[in-house]
Protein backbone atom coordinates (compact mmCIF):
# COMPACT_ATOMS: atom_id res chain seq x y z
CA UNK A 1 0.00 0.00 0.00
CA UNK A 2 2.90 2.24 1.15
CA UNK A 3 4.67 1.69 -2.58
CA UNK A 4 1.56 3.00 -3.94
CA UNK A 5 1.58 6.48 -2.86
CA UNK A 6 3.88 7.56 -5.78
CA UNK A 7 1.52 6.10 -8.28
CA UNK A 8 -1.94 7.33 -6.69
CA UNK A 9 -0.26 10.72 -6.68
CA UNK A 10 -0.11 10.67 -10.37
CA UNK A 11 -3.82 11.12 -9.87
CA UNK A 12 -3.95 14.08 -7.51
CA UNK A 13 -3.85 17.92 -9.49
CA UNK A 14 -1.10 20.74 -9.26
CA UNK A 15 -0.57 23.01 -6.59
CA UNK A 16 -3.43 25.57 -5.30
CA UNK A 17 -5.89 22.36 -5.59
CA UNK A 18 -5.73 21.65 -2.23
CA UNK A 19 -4.08 23.90 -0.03
CA UNK A 20 -3.03 22.39 3.94
CA UNK A 21 -1.51 23.88 6.69
CA UNK A 22 -0.27 21.55 9.18
CA UNK A 23 -1.18 22.84 12.62
CA UNK A 24 2.03 21.43 13.59
CA UNK A 25 4.92 20.47 11.77
CA UNK A 26 5.64 16.60 11.16
CA UNK A 27 8.74 16.26 13.27
CA UNK A 28 12.29 15.42 11.37
CA UNK A 29 10.53 16.49 7.83
CA UNK A 30 11.30 20.30 7.79
CA UNK A 31 12.40 21.77 4.50
CA UNK A 32 12.23 24.80 2.41
CA UNK A 33 8.48 23.48 1.72
CA UNK A 34 7.40 21.89 5.18
CA UNK A 35 5.20 25.24 5.75
CA UNK A 36 2.23 25.95 3.52
CA UNK A 37 1.32 22.63 1.91
CA UNK A 38 -0.64 21.33 -0.74
CA UNK A 39 -2.04 18.22 -1.36
CA UNK A 40 1.46 17.05 -3.03
CA UNK A 41 3.77 18.26 -0.20
CA UNK A 42 0.82 16.95 2.36
CA UNK A 43 0.63 13.52 0.90
CA UNK A 44 4.60 13.27 0.61
CA UNK A 45 5.76 14.20 4.18
CA UNK A 46 2.85 11.24 5.12
CA UNK A 47 4.70 8.89 2.82
CA UNK A 48 7.51 9.45 4.79
CA UNK A 49 6.79 9.01 7.93
CA UNK A 50 4.82 5.86 6.99
CA UNK A 51 8.11 4.56 5.99
CA UNK A 52 9.33 5.14 9.18
CA UNK A 53 6.94 4.43 11.15
CA UNK A 54 7.46 0.52 9.53
CA UNK A 55 11.33 0.69 11.53
CA UNK A 56 9.64 1.63 14.17
CA UNK A 57 7.31 -0.60 15.19
CA UNK A 58 8.92 -3.49 13.92
CA UNK A 59 11.82 -2.56 16.35
CA UNK A 60 9.09 -2.23 18.60
CA UNK A 61 7.96 -5.49 18.39
CA UNK A 62 11.33 -7.24 18.65
CA UNK A 63 12.69 -5.24 21.88
CA UNK A 64 8.31 -7.05 23.41
CA UNK A 65 9.70 -10.47 21.00
CA UNK A 66 12.84 -10.20 22.92
CA UNK A 67 11.26 -9.69 26.51
CA UNK A 68 8.59 -12.16 26.40
CA UNK A 69 11.82 -14.38 25.28
CA UNK A 70 13.82 -13.43 28.16
CA UNK A 71 10.82 -13.70 30.67
CA UNK A 72 9.79 -16.99 28.89
CA UNK A 73 11.23 -19.15 32.20
CA UNK A 74 11.73 -22.19 29.91
CA UNK A 75 7.86 -22.54 28.79
CA UNK A 76 8.14 -24.13 25.41
CA UNK A 77 4.98 -22.17 24.38
CA UNK A 78 5.86 -18.88 25.71
CA UNK A 79 9.22 -19.07 24.06
CA UNK A 80 7.95 -20.33 20.77
CA UNK A 81 4.76 -17.30 20.90
CA UNK A 82 7.70 -14.48 21.23
CA UNK A 83 9.81 -16.24 18.42
CA UNK A 84 6.92 -15.62 16.31
CA UNK A 85 6.02 -12.04 17.56
CA UNK A 86 9.97 -11.69 16.66
CA UNK A 87 9.94 -13.48 13.23
CA UNK A 88 6.56 -11.79 12.20
CA UNK A 89 8.57 -8.16 12.90
CA UNK A 90 11.29 -8.66 10.84
CA UNK A 91 9.60 -10.47 7.94
CA UNK A 92 7.21 -7.37 7.89
CA UNK A 93 10.25 -5.10 7.92
CA UNK A 94 12.38 -6.90 5.30
CA UNK A 95 8.92 -7.09 3.34
CA UNK A 96 9.06 -3.48 3.73
CA UNK A 97 12.39 -2.26 3.42
CA UNK A 98 13.15 -5.11 0.57
CA UNK A 99 10.77 -3.45 -2.06
CA UNK A 100 12.33 0.19 -1.19
CA UNK A 101 16.14 -1.48 -1.71
CA UNK A 102 14.76 -3.29 -4.68
CA UNK A 103 13.49 0.18 -6.29
CA UNK A 104 16.26 2.04 -5.64
CA UNK A 105 18.73 -0.50 -7.15
CA UNK A 106 16.67 -0.57 -10.49
CA UNK A 107 16.63 3.40 -10.27
CA UNK A 108 16.81 5.49 -7.33
CA UNK A 109 13.95 7.75 -8.97
CA UNK A 110 11.66 5.22 -8.02
CA UNK A 111 11.53 5.74 -4.53
CA UNK A 112 11.10 9.36 -5.09
CA UNK A 113 7.28 11.31 -5.75
CA UNK A 114 7.61 13.76 -8.41
CA UNK A 115 4.89 16.89 -8.39
CA UNK A 116 2.80 16.25 -11.84
CA UNK A 117 3.80 18.80 -14.64
CA UNK A 118 1.51 21.99 -14.81
CA UNK A 119 0.92 21.65 -18.29
CA UNK A 120 -1.53 24.04 -18.22
CA UNK A 121 0.39 27.03 -17.92
CA UNK A 122 4.07 26.08 -18.59
CA UNK A 123 6.34 25.50 -21.59
CA UNK A 124 9.38 25.89 -23.00
CA UNK A 125 8.87 28.72 -25.32
CA UNK A 126 11.37 30.62 -28.13
CA UNK A 127 12.17 32.90 -30.63
CA UNK A 128 9.34 34.06 -32.72
CA UNK A 129 6.65 36.30 -30.88
CA UNK A 130 3.29 35.59 -30.21
CA UNK A 131 1.87 34.49 -27.28
CA UNK A 132 1.96 35.92 -23.06
CA UNK A 133 4.13 39.16 -22.45
CA UNK A 134 4.22 39.26 -18.89
CA UNK A 135 6.24 42.13 -17.11
CA UNK A 136 9.33 43.83 -18.59
CA UNK A 137 10.33 45.02 -14.99
CA UNK A 138 13.88 46.69 -15.10
CA UNK A 139 16.52 44.61 -12.82
CA UNK A 140 17.86 46.02 -9.13
CA UNK A 141 20.32 43.27 -8.81
CA UNK A 142 22.73 41.15 -10.97
CA UNK A 143 24.79 42.72 -13.53
CA UNK A 144 21.43 43.76 -15.10
CA UNK A 145 20.68 46.40 -12.51
CA UNK A 146 20.18 49.69 -14.10
CA UNK A 147 22.73 50.81 -11.68
CA UNK A 148 24.92 48.43 -12.62
CA UNK A 149 24.09 49.40 -16.58
CA UNK A 150 24.37 52.74 -16.00
CA UNK A 151 28.56 52.17 -15.42
CA UNK A 152 28.62 50.80 -19.08
CA UNK A 153 28.41 51.75 -22.75
CA UNK A 154 24.15 51.04 -22.10
CA UNK A 155 24.48 54.00 -19.40
CA UNK A 156 22.18 56.02 -21.90
CA UNK A 157 19.43 53.60 -22.54
CA UNK A 158 20.34 51.47 -19.29
CA UNK A 159 16.86 50.90 -17.87
CA UNK A 160 15.60 50.09 -21.29
CA UNK A 161 18.52 47.48 -21.75
CA UNK A 162 17.12 46.43 -17.88
CA UNK A 163 13.84 45.34 -18.96
CA UNK A 164 15.31 43.54 -22.68
CA UNK A 165 17.97 41.28 -19.72
CA UNK A 166 15.16 40.79 -17.50
CA UNK A 167 12.88 39.65 -20.08
CA UNK A 168 15.80 37.58 -22.12
CA UNK A 169 17.93 35.76 -19.11
CA UNK A 170 16.31 36.77 -15.94
CA UNK A 171 19.91 38.46 -15.31
CA UNK A 172 21.41 34.93 -15.61
CA UNK A 173 24.82 35.28 -17.16
CA UNK A 174 25.24 31.48 -17.64
CA UNK A 175 21.86 30.88 -19.08
CA UNK A 176 21.92 29.04 -22.21
CA UNK A 177 18.96 29.12 -24.56
CA UNK A 178 16.79 25.84 -24.02
CA UNK A 179 15.22 26.48 -27.17
CA UNK A 180 17.76 27.74 -29.86
CA UNK A 181 19.46 24.78 -30.91
CA UNK A 182 21.89 23.20 -33.81
CA UNK A 183 21.06 19.34 -35.21
CA UNK A 184 24.30 17.82 -32.73
CA UNK A 185 22.71 19.46 -29.34
CA UNK A 186 25.10 22.60 -28.98
CA UNK A 187 22.73 25.86 -28.37
CA UNK A 188 23.88 28.68 -29.49
CA UNK A 189 22.27 31.42 -27.68
CA UNK A 190 24.18 33.04 -24.41
CA UNK A 191 24.44 34.69 -21.85
CA UNK A 192 22.76 37.92 -20.15
CA UNK A 193 21.05 39.17 -23.35
CA UNK A 194 21.46 35.65 -25.07
CA UNK A 195 23.53 36.64 -27.45
CA UNK A 196 23.43 34.42 -30.79
CA UNK A 197 26.69 32.90 -31.30
CA UNK A 198 26.06 32.11 -35.34
CA UNK A 199 24.76 35.56 -36.41
CA UNK A 200 26.61 37.93 -34.01
CA UNK A 201 29.98 36.15 -34.46
CA UNK A 202 31.70 39.13 -35.88
CA UNK A 203 30.58 41.31 -32.60
CA UNK A 204 31.41 38.21 -29.99
CA UNK A 205 35.43 37.91 -31.31
CA UNK A 206 34.74 34.57 -31.74
CA UNK A 207 34.54 33.65 -35.80
CA UNK A 208 31.25 31.97 -35.66
CA UNK A 209 32.14 30.48 -39.12
CA UNK A 210 35.06 28.85 -37.65
CA UNK A 211 32.67 26.94 -34.92
CA UNK A 212 29.39 25.99 -36.79
CA UNK A 213 28.90 24.92 -40.21
CA UNK A 214 25.01 25.44 -41.24
CA UNK A 215 23.34 24.36 -44.04
CA UNK A 216 20.16 25.99 -45.70
CA UNK A 217 19.22 29.71 -46.51
CA UNK A 218 18.80 31.33 -43.00
CA UNK A 219 21.77 32.34 -40.71
CA UNK A 220 21.52 29.15 -38.45
CA UNK A 221 20.40 27.10 -41.55
CA UNK A 222 17.00 25.59 -42.61
CA UNK A 223 14.63 24.81 -39.54
CA UNK A 224 14.51 20.78 -39.21
CA UNK A 225 11.86 21.00 -36.07
CA UNK A 226 9.33 23.27 -34.84
CA UNK A 227 7.42 22.73 -31.49
CA UNK A 228 4.33 24.35 -30.27
CA UNK A 229 4.67 25.22 -26.68
CA UNK A 230 1.40 25.11 -24.44
CA UNK A 231 0.99 28.65 -24.59
CA UNK A 232 0.22 27.75 -28.53
CA UNK A 233 3.34 29.29 -29.68
CA UNK A 234 5.53 27.51 -32.43
CA UNK A 235 8.89 28.27 -32.62
CA UNK A 236 11.66 26.05 -34.99
CA UNK A 237 13.36 23.91 -32.14
CA UNK A 238 16.01 22.10 -33.91
CA UNK A 239 18.10 24.50 -36.86
CA UNK A 240 20.08 22.67 -39.36
CA UNK A 241 23.88 23.45 -37.87
CA UNK A 242 26.23 22.07 -36.06
CA UNK A 243 29.45 22.70 -33.93
CA UNK A 244 32.86 21.76 -36.08
CA UNK A 245 34.96 23.33 -33.40
CA UNK A 246 34.51 22.28 -29.51
CA UNK A 247 37.08 23.88 -27.96
CA UNK A 248 36.73 27.29 -29.92
CA UNK A 249 33.04 26.53 -29.16
CA UNK A 250 33.92 26.68 -25.57
CA UNK A 251 36.03 29.55 -25.67
CA UNK A 252 33.07 31.14 -27.11
CA UNK A 253 30.68 30.23 -24.51
CA UNK A 254 32.78 31.44 -21.42
CA UNK A 255 33.33 34.64 -23.38
CA UNK A 256 29.36 35.07 -23.61
CA UNK A 257 28.54 33.76 -20.01
CA UNK A 258 31.03 36.59 -18.92
CA UNK A 259 28.82 39.24 -17.65
CA UNK A 260 30.38 42.22 -18.92
CA UNK A 261 31.53 40.46 -22.14
CA UNK A 262 27.93 39.87 -22.92
CA UNK A 263 27.23 43.88 -22.05
CA UNK A 264 30.20 44.87 -23.90
CA UNK A 265 28.68 42.94 -26.88
CA UNK A 266 25.09 43.66 -26.04
CA UNK A 267 26.01 47.33 -27.05
CA UNK A 268 28.20 46.30 -30.18
CA UNK A 269 24.77 44.75 -31.51
CA UNK A 270 22.38 47.22 -30.56
CA UNK A 271 24.05 51.15 -31.03
CA UNK A 272 24.56 51.49 -26.96
CA UNK A 273 21.39 50.21 -26.58
CA UNK A 274 19.41 52.43 -29.20
CA UNK A 275 18.57 50.27 -31.60
CA UNK A 276 16.79 46.37 -30.09
CA UNK A 277 16.89 45.13 -33.42
CA UNK A 278 18.31 42.02 -32.27
CA UNK A 279 16.11 41.53 -29.44
CA UNK A 280 12.77 42.04 -31.91
CA UNK A 281 10.45 39.66 -29.83
CA UNK A 282 11.45 41.22 -26.56
CA UNK A 283 10.93 44.47 -28.10
CA UNK A 284 7.11 43.82 -29.19
CA UNK A 285 6.58 41.84 -26.22
CA UNK A 286 7.67 44.75 -23.69
CA UNK A 287 6.58 47.61 -25.98
CA UNK A 288 10.12 49.15 -25.91
CA UNK B 1 13.97 -27.37 12.28
CA UNK B 2 16.36 -27.33 10.00
CA UNK B 3 14.13 -25.70 7.63
CA UNK B 4 13.68 -22.84 9.82
CA UNK B 5 17.44 -22.51 11.35
CA UNK B 6 17.87 -21.94 6.88
CA UNK B 7 15.10 -19.13 6.91
CA UNK B 8 16.43 -17.30 10.10
CA UNK B 9 19.78 -17.85 8.39
CA UNK B 10 18.74 -16.09 4.54
CA UNK B 11 16.41 -13.46 7.17
CA UNK B 12 19.44 -12.39 8.92
CA UNK B 13 21.79 -12.42 5.55
CA UNK B 14 18.97 -10.10 3.95
CA UNK B 15 18.58 -7.82 6.72
CA UNK B 16 22.14 -7.00 6.79
CA UNK B 17 22.45 -6.21 3.34
CA UNK B 18 19.66 -3.87 3.74
CA UNK B 19 21.23 -2.87 6.85
CA UNK B 20 24.61 -2.13 5.00
CA UNK B 21 22.90 -0.65 2.14
CA UNK B 22 21.18 1.88 4.47
CA UNK B 23 24.46 2.57 6.43
CA UNK B 24 26.12 2.85 3.05
CA UNK B 25 23.73 5.22 1.63
CA UNK B 26 23.95 7.30 5.68
CA UNK B 27 27.45 7.62 4.86
CA UNK B 28 27.69 9.20 2.07
CA UNK B 29 25.74 12.08 2.89
CA UNK B 30 27.57 12.26 6.01
CA UNK B 31 31.24 12.22 4.28
CA UNK B 32 30.36 15.38 2.49
CA UNK B 33 32.65 18.05 3.11
CA UNK B 34 32.64 20.69 5.61
CA UNK B 35 32.29 23.98 3.59
CA UNK B 36 34.00 27.39 4.06
CA UNK B 37 32.05 29.78 5.44
CA UNK B 38 32.34 33.68 5.05
CA UNK B 39 30.16 36.38 7.25
CA UNK B 40 27.75 38.08 5.31
CA UNK B 41 26.24 41.58 6.30
CA UNK B 42 23.32 42.61 6.28
CA UNK B 43 20.35 45.30 7.29
CA UNK B 44 19.82 42.99 10.72
CA UNK B 45 23.41 42.18 11.24
CA UNK B 46 25.82 39.39 10.17
CA UNK B 47 25.57 35.86 9.73
CA UNK B 48 27.95 33.07 8.15
CA UNK B 49 27.13 31.08 5.13
CA UNK B 50 29.17 28.53 3.32
CA UNK B 51 31.49 30.49 0.87
CA UNK B 52 30.05 29.34 -2.59
CA UNK B 53 33.22 30.64 -4.62
CA UNK B 54 35.29 28.20 -2.70
CA UNK B 55 33.31 25.14 -3.47
CA UNK B 56 34.85 23.05 -6.35
CA UNK B 57 32.00 22.70 -8.35
CA UNK B 58 31.11 26.55 -8.56
CA UNK B 59 31.96 27.42 -11.96
CA UNK B 60 33.77 31.17 -11.94
CA UNK B 61 31.94 33.18 -14.81
CA UNK B 62 33.93 36.52 -14.04
CA UNK B 63 35.71 38.34 -11.37
CA UNK B 64 31.86 39.16 -10.15
CA UNK B 65 29.64 36.53 -10.77
CA UNK B 66 29.89 33.00 -9.77
CA UNK B 67 27.80 30.15 -10.77
CA UNK B 68 27.70 28.19 -7.32
CA UNK B 69 25.27 25.41 -8.32
CA UNK B 70 23.74 24.62 -12.38
CA UNK B 71 21.02 21.61 -13.16
CA UNK B 72 18.92 21.30 -15.69
CA UNK B 73 15.96 22.71 -13.37
CA UNK B 74 17.64 26.06 -11.81
CA UNK B 75 20.87 27.90 -11.55
CA UNK B 76 21.69 29.21 -8.55
CA UNK B 77 24.40 32.43 -9.28
CA UNK B 78 26.61 34.72 -6.78
CA UNK B 79 27.21 38.42 -7.61
CA UNK B 80 29.93 40.09 -5.79
CA UNK B 81 29.21 43.67 -7.90
CA UNK B 82 31.18 46.89 -5.81
CA UNK B 83 30.71 45.26 -2.76
CA UNK B 84 26.88 44.16 -2.99
CA UNK B 85 26.91 40.94 -2.43
CA UNK B 86 23.41 39.17 -3.80
CA UNK B 87 22.22 35.66 -5.51
CA UNK B 88 20.29 34.97 -8.61
CA UNK B 89 18.23 32.14 -8.69
CA UNK B 90 17.54 31.35 -12.42
CA UNK B 91 14.26 29.09 -13.25
CA UNK B 92 15.18 26.82 -16.36
CA UNK B 93 12.66 23.83 -16.42
CA UNK B 94 9.00 25.06 -18.23
CA UNK B 95 7.61 23.18 -14.56
CA UNK B 96 8.24 25.93 -12.89
CA UNK B 97 6.18 25.78 -9.72
CA UNK B 98 8.03 22.22 -9.40
CA UNK B 99 11.52 24.08 -10.22
CA UNK B 100 10.76 26.52 -7.89
CA UNK B 101 10.85 24.64 -4.59
CA UNK B 102 14.02 22.22 -5.36
CA UNK B 103 15.70 25.46 -6.04
CA UNK B 104 14.49 27.05 -3.26
CA UNK B 105 15.53 24.18 -1.11
CA UNK B 106 18.71 23.93 -2.69
CA UNK B 107 19.45 27.60 -2.43
CA UNK B 108 19.30 27.15 1.77
CA UNK B 109 21.39 23.82 1.59
CA UNK B 110 24.45 25.35 -0.76
CA UNK B 111 24.78 27.90 1.58
CA UNK B 112 23.82 26.16 4.66
CA UNK B 113 21.33 28.86 5.87
CA UNK B 114 17.80 28.94 7.35
CA UNK B 115 14.45 30.82 5.96
CA UNK B 116 14.94 33.20 8.17
CA UNK B 117 18.11 33.98 6.93
CA UNK B 118 17.75 33.43 3.60
CA UNK B 119 14.71 36.38 3.43
CA UNK B 120 17.54 38.89 5.17
CA UNK B 121 19.46 38.52 1.88
CA UNK B 122 19.27 39.91 -1.67
CA UNK B 123 18.34 37.23 -3.12
CA UNK B 124 16.08 37.48 -6.69
CA UNK B 125 14.20 34.78 -8.62
CA UNK B 126 13.51 35.09 -12.24
CA UNK B 127 12.27 32.82 -14.83
CA UNK B 128 14.11 33.49 -18.23
CA UNK B 129 11.65 33.92 -21.76
CA UNK B 130 12.38 30.77 -23.01
CA UNK B 131 11.30 28.95 -20.66
CA UNK B 132 8.15 30.76 -19.77
CA UNK B 133 6.84 33.99 -21.59
CA UNK B 134 4.42 34.66 -18.90
CA UNK B 135 6.96 34.43 -16.24
CA UNK B 136 9.45 36.10 -17.74
CA UNK B 137 10.45 39.60 -17.00
CA UNK B 138 9.61 39.63 -13.13
CA UNK B 139 11.50 39.14 -9.83
CA UNK B 140 9.63 36.60 -7.51
CA UNK B 141 11.98 36.45 -4.88
CA UNK B 142 12.26 33.69 -1.99
CA UNK B 143 8.69 32.12 -1.96
CA UNK B 144 8.40 31.48 2.12
CA UNK B 145 9.57 35.43 2.52
CA UNK B 146 7.14 38.16 2.96
CA UNK B 147 8.46 39.80 -0.17
CA UNK B 148 7.90 36.54 -2.06
CA UNK B 149 5.34 36.38 -5.10
CA UNK B 150 3.52 33.64 -6.67
CA UNK B 151 4.41 32.83 -10.52
CA UNK B 152 1.20 33.77 -12.50
CA UNK B 153 -1.51 31.56 -13.74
Amino acid sequence: MLFLIPICLHAATTKNDFDYTPMEPLPGFESATSGATDFYDYILMVYKVAIWMVGISAMLMIIIGGYMYAVSAGNNSAMEKAKDVIKDAIIGLLMALSAWVILFVINPDLVKINRLKNISSNGAGGGGGGGGGGNCEPMTTTDCAVSNLQNTCLASNAETMSRVCNKESGGNPALISGTDACADGNHFSIGLFQVNMITSADSIGCNGKDIFTTNGSGPQGTCLEHTTNSAGTTYCSKWDCKVINQDKYNECLGKLKNGADNITIACSLSGNGSNLRPWTTTKNVCGL
Amino acid sequence: MEMKKKLYLLLGLVLLIIIGVLFYLFLIQKSAPQAEKINIQTAKGSFPINDVQKNPSAEKLSPTDTLAKSTPDYDIVFFDINNNKSFLISIKSPDIESARKKAEFAFLQTLGISQSQACQLTVSLTVPYSVNQLASGSDYGLSFCPNGNPFPK
